[in-house]
């Protein structure tokens, strides 16, 4: 057994060869594999893509296009049916005149009678006329 | 695991893993750098890092043994010469007699006593890695001591 002892020390003085791994290399490889392979951003990005896009399937401007005139006389008839209130004009406005000239059997209504477009009196000045004395 | 660990564990075991692959394959530092960035790889580096590192090397050495490439691989091998250790000579010993000696054991002789005597593993890891009890690896390494010695034709 002693003899065993000796001759497992005198081999164990012998040094392992690693002279043939490419040290470089791999602690190069290492430092690449020591990366953490990180999969949020993709689920970030993901998600911002499906709200972008529920976004943009729900505020879609939803224009109804008829597709033949038939169908548009009869989507827009329940419409002519609706009293709608009138609307406030202008008593010269083509409509109006229309409406009394057909209601009035005189003819054309008689112009309402309104203020003076020009005013009577002069405008106001801050300083209306210089001072005489200040002429002088 | 540091950056310096790394390096540190790569300078101190790195040869020892070589001669523990070259039992088994012929491209034996593919097989420990692949096993030093699976070590790298890891979330949690394992509780024995050394002894991890034999077993993943070893089961590595044995999957390259056997792959397709064997013969490519002994081919290139023949081309040039393996060097087991750095030494040509110690304490009266030749680096090739000792290579010659241990190339005729049996290779779970080997194992054993590549891990014990340049891999400084205690016979539980060496168990542990080679998967077989502590007893069994004592009594394996001192029968592939008493043969080497035969070998050698030492007293």
């Amino acid at each position: 057994m002693n003899e065993n002892e000796s001759l497992a020390e005198r081999l164990s003085r012998f040094t392992p060869d690693g002279a043939t791994i490419d040290r470089d290399s791999l602690l190069f490889a290492a430092g690449r594999a020591s990366v953490r392979k990180s999969r949020s951003w993709i689920a970030l990005v993901g998600a911002l893509a499906a709200s972008q896009l529920a976004t943009l399937i729900f505020l879609w401007p939803r224009a109804s296009v008829p597709t033949s005139p038939a169908e548009s006389f009869a989507a827009s008839e329940p419409a002519a049916t609706v009293e709608r209130e009138p609307v406030a004009s202008s008593p010269y406005s083509l409509l109006r005149l229309q409406q009394s000239m057909f209601a009035n059997e005189h003819g054309f209504p008689q112009r309402p009678v309104e203020e003076p477009l020009v005013p009577d009196e002069p405008p106001l000045h801050a300083f209306s006329s210089f001072p005489s004395r200040r002429l002088n | 695991m540091t950056p310096h660990d790394f390096t540190r564990l790569l300078d101190t075991h790195g040869g020892a893993l070589v001669l523990y692959a070259r039992q088994w394959c012929d491209s034996p530092e593919d097989v420990v750098q692949e096993a030093f960035l699976k070590l790298v790889a890891l979330r949690q580096p394992p509780r024995q890092v050394v002894a991890w590192l034999y077993r993943v090397v070893r089961n590595a050495g044995i999957d390259a043994s056997r792959g397709a490439h064997r013969r490519q691989r002994r081919e290139t091998a023949a081309v040039k010469p393996d060097r087991w250790f750095v030494e040509d000579q110690a304490d009266g010993l030749t680096a090739a007699a000792a290579v010659a000696a241990l190339q005729t054991l049996p290779v779970d002789q080997r194992e054993v006593i590549v891990a014990r005597l340049w891999g400084g593993l205690g016979f539980e890891q060496i168990a542990e890695v080679a998967g077989c009890s502590q007893s069994t690896a004592f009594r394996r390494f001192n029968l592939g001591i008493e043969a080497l010695r035969k070998e050698l034709k030492l007293p």
